[in-house]
């Protein structure tokens, strides 16, 4: 059996996928980019090797993606975050679909068509109002640990708005709100209402939408919003924080399948004289 | 006049990162002023910064004719006997000054303004920016956060680079953030990204379009990063003042509104007439 990895170089995290010949998933991994992004993919790679019980001798071609898969060395070859994005999703869920990507620093809207071909994109890349990092900053002014933000925007009671767009205003926002007596949890669903109308501007969301990315693992929360937000039916994909790693797995097997097509027909050039 | 058009009034300016006050004549000459972090309960901090700016002008409270308001929370001041919009209070501050038309940026710690004001010092046009930190005070004190030096070090840490910045792009305050240490990694100096973070703030300044000559720096990034100003001087072949401290300039305009205020009271049943007659 041959087994493909993928490695997404994110801005803030590295994901890894290791799948096999055909497109099963044995093991992912996360971990944060920090400042070096080779360190964190070859970080990355061991990882998801260990959790999917095979050795870098094991993978036939591993594949990088994302903001820093050119830093990548050990890749074999690399593909866009958007192809990769789009190919991971439409494996699991049939097109024509809308993918919702909110990273820790970017959030992309991608189209894809019934064969799974992408038609269009948005990017943000210039903004954090619209990316994980609004939700970082908020959970840092409300004084709680990010991974405890989504628990309590659940209890919240009271419907609040932040007024704020920009992240850096809405940290100010907040405080001031926290001081005239409003609950941190009604101000974490503040908040999350926030991100929501920033991610539902970028682009028309209707039809079969798939959230994925980072910031719809770790909140559940906003996979619910998006779907009261857009008119369509949500669709979370597997791992949705490591689909664009499982893509670039799922290239680098293609592109393996196609190299075979293409040494047959090497050899059979070489056979014909 | 009536006895409380003379007198002393005050003014007090209630902005994004700090709370600013002074206390002034009628001829408008600043007796005291002050200047507090925005913290808190918005109403402490601004009878803090009315109090030290009374301290400072060796007056009391019961001595003030009015009490002015202004700043994006301009609400929060206790007492106060008249409110006016920022823009305005910037524009009959610098005018104070200045007594000439000019196109006045005011830039804080909320988002710049650029105002329009004409030889009889009115406000005549006055547009803001994106609801965004870029271009502003609040983004050099993110990015001093990140060089690890306080807010006030920064423009001197700037002055230190001889001149060559490091490319500080972002557009966001938040992802600034990664863009500094990723320059540091890059092993750019410190004076270097202080600089491009000065640069920064320049460049989205000069996109809220062409100024007409003369062009007046108002608010605290004058007061503390003037290099911002000498940025801007570069980029647009203009040039480019400040006022005396720029920092209260909104404060000063919310003080010398309580005058006008008083004055407009007494003087309106003849505007009143004038006004009839135009229709």
């Amino acid at each position: 059996m041959n087994y493909y990895a993928g490695v997404d170089s994110g801005s803030w995290t590295t994901k890894a996928a290791v799948i096999d010949g055909e497109g099963h998933v044995l093991g992912t991994a996360v971990t944060r980019s920090g400042a070096d992004l080779t360190a964190a993919a070859e970080r990355a790679y061991e990882m998801v090797l260990a959790n999917s019980g095979r050795t870098r001798a094991d993978i036939e071609a591993v594949w990088s993606t994302g903001f820093g898969r050119n830093t990548i060395p050990f890749a074999d070859g690399s593909r866009t975050e958007l192809d990769c994005h789009g190919r991971g999703v439409a494996h699991y869920i049939k097109g024509p679909l809308v993918v919702v990507d909110i990273g820790g620093q970017d959030a992309k809207v991608i189209r894809l068509d019934a064969a799974g071909h992408r038609l269009s994109h948005r990017m943000n890349r210039k903004c954090a109002a619209g990316t994980g990092s609004f939700l970082d900053e908020i959970a840092l002014r409300l004084g709680i640990d990010i991974g405890d933000l989504n628990a309590l925007g659940r209890g919240a009671t009271e419907n609040l708005e932040l007024s704020s767009f920009c992240t850096v205003f809405a940290g100010t926002e907040l405080l001031t709100l926290i001081r005239s007596g409003k609950r941190p949890a009604d101000l974490a669903m503040a908040a999350y209402r926030s991100l929501v109308k920033r991610i539902v501007a970028m682009d028309v969301l209707e039809g079969r939408i798939a959230p994925t990315g980072g910031v719809v693992a770790y909140h559940p929360i906003m996979v619910e919003l998006i779907g009261a937000a857009c008119r369509g039916e949500v669709v979370v994909p597997p791992h949705p924080q490591e689909i664009g790693a499982f893509g670039a797995a799922l290239a680098a097997l293609a592109a393996c399948e196609t190299q075979d097509i293409a040494d047959t027909s090497d050899t059979a050039e070489l056979v014909q004289p | 006049m009536p006895d409380n058009a003379s007198g002393i009034a005050a003014g007090v300016d209630v902005g994004t990162e700090c709370v600013k006050a002074v206390v002034i004549t009628d001829a408008g000459r600043t007796l005291g002023r002050s200047v507090v972090s925005t913290r808190g309960y918005f109403q402490v901090c601004a009878y803090e910064a009315l109090t030290a700016a009374l301290d400072d002008a060796h007056r009391g409270l019961d001595e003030l004719s009015g009490i002015g308001a202004t700043g994006f929370g301009m609400t929060c001041v206790p007492n106060a006997t008249v409110t006016i919009t920022e823009s305005l209070a910037h524009a009959r501050g610098a005018f104070h000054h200045r007594q000439n038309a000019m196109t006045l940026l005011n830039i804080g710690g909320g988002d710049p303004h650029v105002i329009v004001v004409d030889a009889a010092g009115r406000q005549v046009g006055a547009r803001g920016m994106r609801r965004c930190a870029a271009g502003t005070g609040s983004f050099l004190t993110f990015a001093a956060r990140h060089l690890d030096v306080s807010a006030a070090q920064l423009d001197e840490l700037a002055a230190a680079a001889g001149g060559d910045a490091a490319a500080v792009s972002s557009y966001c305050s938040v992802f600034s953030a990664s863009e500094v240490l990723e320059r540091l990694r890059e092993g750019a100096a410190r004076e270097e990204v202080a600089l491009g973070c000065v640069r920064s703030v320049a460049q989205r300044v000069l996109e809220l379009g062409a100024f007409e000559d003369p062009v007046v720096v108002s608010g605290g990034v004058a007061e503390y990063f003037p290099g911002v100003l000498r940025a801007l001087e570069s980029f647009s072949g203009l040039r480019v003042t400040t006022v005396p401290e720029p920092i209260c300039t909104g404060a000063l305009g919310a003080a010398l509104a309580v005058f006008h205020h008083q004055r407009e009271d007494s003087v309106r049943p003849v505007v009143d007439q004038a006004e009839g007659a135009l229709q």
